[in-house]
């Protein structure tokens, strides 16, 4: 699964602190998702989503590796 | 994971304190029990080593390594799975990733001492393995946690 977390925070100037404040997680929860090593449960993305104020499909898209 | 099944943050230290107390008392007591902790106790089940097994009886018996076992199971109880200071989904996957890795490791280690540890030394093994898997559990966890803390120092 590929995320514009790291686009859209660069977008609204937010730290990886900053926006771990607002989703209500730790940094390193965010740190661990724009690595892509962790996929945020189905809260979490509509919280980021909704941060940012698009839509959940623009802010993670499915991949090749996501459909074995 | 429901958090409702992890114990308070607080808690942590006490669990702590008390494995630290445990270990050391199994190396001050460990082959000479005090002699005023010799008591009557109720045993439900007596496996003795020469004779019948007993149910239900009263018997004499030290209780230093039974006070000892509680100490260290109750204290790497707290302590493994009392919340971090802040909880959240990511912690949550990284401890049920540690618990699962922890098992298999520990029954790794249990199918390797079956064909090299024999005779008492492995009722000695048997009792260590009693809370390997907790201790194993917890450096697991600590380790999943210090790698994802220091790969905070590479971004901004």
């Amino acid at each position: 699964m590929k995320n514009n977390i790291k686009v859209e925070r660069a977008k609204k100037n937010f730290t990886q602190a900053d926006l771990a404040e607002k989703a209500q997680v730790s940094r390193q929860t965010i740190n661990a998702m724009e690595a892509g090593k962790y996929v945020p449960s189905t809260v979490l993305s509509l919280k980021l989503a909704s941060i940012f104020g698009v839509e959940v499909s623009e802010l993670f898209q499915l991949d090749k590796g996501d459909w074995k | 994971m429901k958090t409702n099944l992890l114990f308070p943050y607080k808690s942590k230290r006490i669990g702590l304190l008390l494995f630290l107390i445990g270990v050391v008392l199994t190396i001050l007591f460990y082959n000479n029990s005090p002699d005023i902790l010799e008591i009557n106790v109720l045993a439900l089940v007596e496996g003795k080593l020469f004779g019948d097994t007993e149910y239900f009886s009263v018997i004499k018996n030290n209780v230093t390594d039974e006070i000892i076992g509680i100490l260290l199971l109750v204290g790497l109880v707290l302590f493994g799975f009392s919340k971090e200071k802040f909880e959240d989904e990511h912690i949550n996957s990284l401890r049920l990733n540690a618990l699962i890795w922890a098992v298999y490791f520990n029954f790794l280690i249990l199918l390797i001492s079956f064909f090299t540890i024999y005779g008492m030394s492995f009722f000695v093994f048997m009792q260590i393995n009693l809370f390997s898997v907790l201790l194993i559990f917890i450096l697991r966890f600590r380790y999943l946690l210090w790698k994802s803390n220091k790969s905070l120092l590479n971004e901004e």
